[in-house]
Order: structure tokens, then C-alpha cells, then sequence
């Protein structure tokens, strides 16, 4: 810092020094001009020239005196102006050289309070950037300049924000991989037995009727009772099943406007007592989707809502930056404060036991996550509100 | 007694600042009022004569500050305008003190004025006879223009600079952009300064007129 002051000082100093000599020749030579002593004896011949034509022309006496009184007036400019010439030349010098230190000192204050805060901008990136090594998540620069350490700073946000992003997916979804390996093994733990319990049973009371034809009815009835209740098990194996076993999406680019709006037409009939409206797409929205997938999200998210006594679902797409959006909002009751914080874990739910598992948002969030986006619960005045996140397809492809 | 003497030398020495000249006379009439006779040299000084006869008007200003033989401060000062009128070859002067000004006189020639400037005595400042001093510090400085010439000559040059109001004979008063360079124009002109061209002091002999 030092030496580039020093440079800075000497080169304003030489400047100011050069401009001040030149000044001073040029000044000196301008006035010097404007004061020529030659042009005197010119004026005081012409100032005799009007006297004597003053008397010759008696008519035109005052016309000649005017003439006379002109150029009395212009001698005694000039000869104040000779008088005074070095004044004047060390006040234009003055003025100018004031002037000129003034924009050069302005230009060195300006260059080093730039300098200064470059440094220390610089000195932000750097803490960023350590942040950013350490492995921190969501940092903040606060930079919001848009030159190149602006822009440096803002690809140090985003892709503290993309870490912090994939991190968060990659914690979900080791979550999400745990607790289906735990489904998978508890169906599978469950239906052996539940096989072998049905067909001991149907034995069992097969041999039982037999041997007493009499309570055969009575027997019959008691089968019919606990193959149901086996039944009831099997079903919720079977869900355990479907949670366990969902498979990766087949990605087709579609438009999800369009798709969407399909839903609404063709699936509003299944809950009567919900109106979906649609509102107009925003932006091109087109992504990657495996329909069935994201179709089973929205219905879902629908059932959800109808159980929530919802009367009306609001649904719109819109592109915003590399991601489609699409916003399902209702009017029901809303996301209880209580399971809001591990809404989307698996078996979460503020059902009565036996009318639902809670699996529904798991498996709607595990779809998106593995469509590379995300599903999340956004704050809403009224209602619950989810957000599909979609990866949009580039724009012209 | 040495005091005197001390005196005496300065008056027959006398300290001029520029130019060697004689002292001039110095006398306090009865009424209180000290005169000033400056010598005729001063007229003479080649540069003055060269001055006088520009058609500029050259200001003599005579200025004291002292003290009375009670050790009261005594402080005056006095001027005398000469203007050579180059239409009618005559000089006009007026003496300005600090009990008014006296009419304007004309003055046919070089020698008559020299005549005039021998005998005209300038009161320039005020002093009981009882207490004044044995000597005075006097201080004449020539100005080579007055006061209405420098502001004239001001305006001229300030005009002279703003190439715009010397083509159409109209200022930028109105053009708010022009101000900045208003203002330099102005620094510039108002560079016309008047300054001695030449300065003369003395410590003279203060003279008593004899009372009536």
C-alpha cells in the first residue's frame, strides 16, 4: 500500500509541478499580449488624430470627442491592465492551479477510497470462501455490487445455497432409504407369517367342521372374522410394500402446465366436495416428469386436502429461474404447528389411528426428490400450501 | 537635548522607502489641524511624471500613525487626486481629507501645478498644538489609478473574459451552467488591484504656527 501511495503522491506532485509551468508560460504569454505596450503609441497617435480632427471639422466636434472619450477609456484598460499584468497573471495561475490540484487530489482520494474498499470486499470474499471450504451452509456476503467481485460473491451465495440444497436432499433421502429398508423388512417379516397364518387357519377350521358338523355354521362365521382381520394386515403390509418399493421415475419432458391442467379436468370428479381451479401458467414449464409419479403426488396432496375439509384448491405452474413451479394451496385447516417440523417423515399424521399411516407426503417428496426437486410446506395466510419443485427444461430445447 | 538633535538629523536625513526625496513640511495651525507640504520632488519622479501624464488619475495617499506628546495614538490620512484631461491638456486635482473634499481644480500646466504642489498645504490629520508631537512618521504612496478606474477596468476585463457577453454585448446571467466560470472570471478581475508604484516615508519636523 505504501510504495503505490508514494507512486500516486510523486505522480500527482509531477503532474502539478508540469501543469504549473506550463501554466505559467502560457499565462504570462496571454496577458502579456493583451497588454502589448505597442498598441499604446497607436492609441494615443489616434486620440491626437480625433483632437485635430475635432478642430478641422467643428460640425462633427462632439461626434470626434465621443471617439476620443472611446479610446481615452481603452488606454486606460491598457495601461491598467500593464500595470497590474503580474497580478492578474499570478491570479490566473492561482485559480487554475487550485483548480487542478483540486481534480487531481479529488481523483487520488477517489482511487484510494476505491482501493481501500475493494480490499476490504475482497477481505469478505475470503471469509466466504473459508465459509464456503469449512463446508457452512447458506452463507451471505452481503454484496450486492455488480462488478466482478460482485458477481464473485453472488457464485459464492449460489453455490453455497446449492450445497446447502443437495446436502439437505442427500439427508432426506438417507432418511427416506433407511425407513423403507425398515418397511421392506417388516412387510416381509409380516407376510410369511400372515400366509402361514391364513392357510393354518383355513386348515384348522376345514379339520374343526368336520369333526363337529354341528357348529359348522358357527365355525364358519369365526373363519370369516379372522381371515378379514388377516386381511385387514395383509393390506397394510401391503402398503408398507408400496412405500418400500418405489421405483425410480421414467423422465419425460413434458409440459407440466399442460399436464396439470389435464389432472384438474380428469380427477376433479373424485372429491365432490372440492373445486380445483387452475390459474393461467407463467413462463415456459416445461420439465422432466414421469406423469404417473407426479400424478399420484397431486392426488395425494388433493386427498389430503379433501380430508382437511378443504373446499376449494387453488392450483398454478409458473417458471421462476431453472426450476418450474407448481403451487397447490387449499383452504382447509391447515398444517398443524405440531407435526409441521417432520411433516414429510414417514408415518407422520394427525389422523385417527387406523384412518391413514402418515406415508403419503414421504412418498410424494421422495417422487420429487427423485425427479431432482423437492417438495415443500410454504407459509400461507390460510390453508395449506405445497410447492412441487421441477428442474425446467432449458429454454429452446 | 540629544533627543533633539536626534531629530534634527532624521528631518535633514529623512527615510525615504523607495525614492530619496526631501522631507516634507509638517505644521499644526491654531485650530488643531496638522497640514502636510510634500515635496516637490516626489512631482518630479520620473515615474510619477511618466503617471501623470497617462490620463489615469494618480492618487497620492498620505497616511499617518503616531502618537502626541501625551502618548495619545494620532492617526490620519489624506489624498490628493491628479488627472491629466488629454482632451484639454490640463491636469484636474482634488485633495480629500478627513474634513471634506475641496473643489476640483484645473491646472494648466506641468509647472503650474508643480507651483500649486509647493504651496498646497493637506490637512491630514487632527492634533491640539499643546500636544503635538516634535516629529510625525508620514507615509505617501503613489496609486497609478483610483478607485472608479479599478472597479471600471474590472468590469471591463470580466466582460472581456466571457467570450460569449463580448460578442453579443449580453452577460450569462441567465445561464445557470456559466456560474463556475462566472465565478473564476470574476477571481480573475478582481486581480486589478490597485498597489503603490511608489512609496515614500518620512519622519519630519512637526512646525507650530504661532498662535494669533
Amino acid at each position: 500500500m505504501r510504495p503505490r501511495l508514494f507512486f500516486l503522491a510523486a505522480m500527482a506532485a509531477a503532474s502539478l509541478l508540469l501543469f504549473g509551468y506550463v501554466l505559467r508560460q502560457l499565462s504570462f504569454i496571454s496577458v502579456g499580449l493583451a497588454a502589448n505596450r505597442e498598441v499604446e503609441p497607436l492609441l494615443r497617435q489616434s486620440l491626437e488624430d480625433q483632437k485635430k480632427l475635432a478642430k478641422l471639422e467643428p460640425q462633427h466636434a462632439a461626434e470626434h470627442r465621443e471617439r476620443f472619450d472611446s479610446l481615452r477609456t481603452m488606454i486606460a484598460y491598457l495601461d491598467i491592465l500593464a500595470l497590474t499584468r503580474r497580478d492578474i497573471t499570478r491570479r490566473i495561475e492561482l485559480v487554475l492551479f487550485v483548480v487542478v490540484a483540486f481534480i487531481v487530489l479529488a481523483g487520488v482520494a477517489s482511487y484510494l477510497v476505491e482501493q481501500r474498499s475493494r480490499e476490504r470486499r475482497l477481505a469478505r470474499l475470503g471469509v466466504a470462501l473459508e465459509a464456503l471450504s469449512r463446508g457452512d451452509s447458506d452463507i451471505t456476503t452481503n454484496e450486492r455490487g455488480r462488478d466482478l467481485i460482485g458477481r464473485i460473491a453472488g457464485m459464492i451465495e449460489e453455490t453455497s445455497r446449492a450445497m446447502t440444497r443437495d446436502r439437505r436432499r442427500v439427508r432426506t433421502l438417507e432418511n427416506l432409504e433407511s425407513w423403507q429398508e425398515a418397511a421392506r423388512r417388516h412387510a416381509h417379516e409380516i407376510r410369511t407369517p400372515l400366509t402361514a397364518a391364513q392357510l393354518e387357519v383355513r386348515s384348522l377350521i376345514a379339520t374343526l367342521s368336520k369333526q363337529h358338523p354341528e357348529d359348522a355354521e358357527r365355525l364358519g362365521a369365526a373363519e370369516a372374522g379372522i381371515l378379514e382381520e388377516l386381511e385387514q394386515l395383509r393390506r397394510f403390509t401391503s402398503n408398507f410394500s408400496s412405500f418400500a418399493t418405489i421405483g425410480q421415475p421414467r423422465l419425460q419432458p413434458q409440459d407440466v402446465a399442460a399436464f396439470v391442467d389435464d389432472f384438474a379436468a380428469k380427477f376433479a370428479p373424485s372429491w365432490p366436495t372440492l373445486t380445483i381451479a387452475m390459474a393461467p401458467p407463467a413462463g415456459d414449464c416445461r420439465a422432466n416428469i414421469d406423469r404417473d409419479m407426479i400424478r399420484r403426488v397431486l392426488v395425494n396432496l388433493c386427498s389430503n386436502s379433501a380430508a382437511a375439509g378443504s373446499t376449494r384448491i387453488a392450483i398454478s405452474v409458473r417458471r421462476e429461474g431453472d426450476a418450474v413451479h407448481v403451487i397447490v394451496a387449499d383452504d382447509g385447516e391447515g398444517i398443524s404447528p405440531k407435526v409441521r417440523a417432520r411433516l414429510f417423515e414417514p408415518y407422520t399424521t394427525t389422523r385417527q389411528i387406523g384412518e391413514g399411516m402418515g406415508l403419503g407426503l414421504a412418498i410424494s417428496r421422495k417422487i420429487l426428490l427423485d425427479h431432482g426437486g423437492d417438495l415443500e410446506a410454504i407459509d400461507a395466510a390460510r390453508g395449506a400450501t405445497f410447492r412441487l419443485t421441477l428442474p425446467a427444461l432449458e429454454r429452446g430445447a | 537635548m540629544m533627543r533633539r538633535a536626534a531629530v534634527a538629523l532624521v528631518c535633514v536625513a529623512a527615510v525615504p522607502a523607495v525614492a530619496v526625496t526631501t522631507a516634507p513640511r509638517i505644521r499644526v495651525a491654531a485650530s488643531g489641524d496638522v497640514s502636510i507640504v510634500l515635496p516637490e520632488s516626489i512631482l518630479r519622479n520620473d515615474e510619477v511624471r511618466k503617471q501623470l501624464t497617462s490620463g489615469l488619475t494618480t492618487s497620492f495617499v498620505i497616511t499617518t500613525s503616531d502618537r502626541d506628546r501625551n502618548g495619545a495614538t494620532l492617526r490620519g490620512a489624506a489624498r490628493v487626486d491628479v488627472r491629466y484631461d488629454l482632451w484639454d491638456e490640463t491636469f484636474v486635482v482634488e485633495v480629500v481629507h478627513a474634513s471634506g473634499a475641496q473643489p476640483a481644480q484645473t491646472i494648466a500646466s506641468f509647472e503650474k501645478l508643480a507651483e500649486w504642489w509647493r504651496t498646497a498645504a493637506t490637512p491630514f490629520v487632527r492634533c491640539p498644538r499643546e500636544a503635538a508631537p516634535e516629529s510625525l512618521r508620514v507615509k505617501v504612496d503613489v496609486l497609478p489609478f483610483s478607485a472608479r478606474e479599478e472597479t471600471s477596468a474590472q468590469k471591463w476585463l470580466s466582460k472581456s473574459l466571457d467570450p460569449a457577453a463580448s460578442a453579443s454585448g449580453h452577460t450569462r446571467r441567465d445561464d445557470p451552467r456559466s456560474s463556475a466560470s462566472e465565478i473564476i472570471d470574476a477571481i480573475i478581475a478582481t486581480s486589478i488591484r490597485r498597489r503603490p508604484i511608489l512609496s515614500f516615508r518620512w519622519t519630519a519636523r512637526v512646525e507650530t504656527e504661532p498662535a494669533r
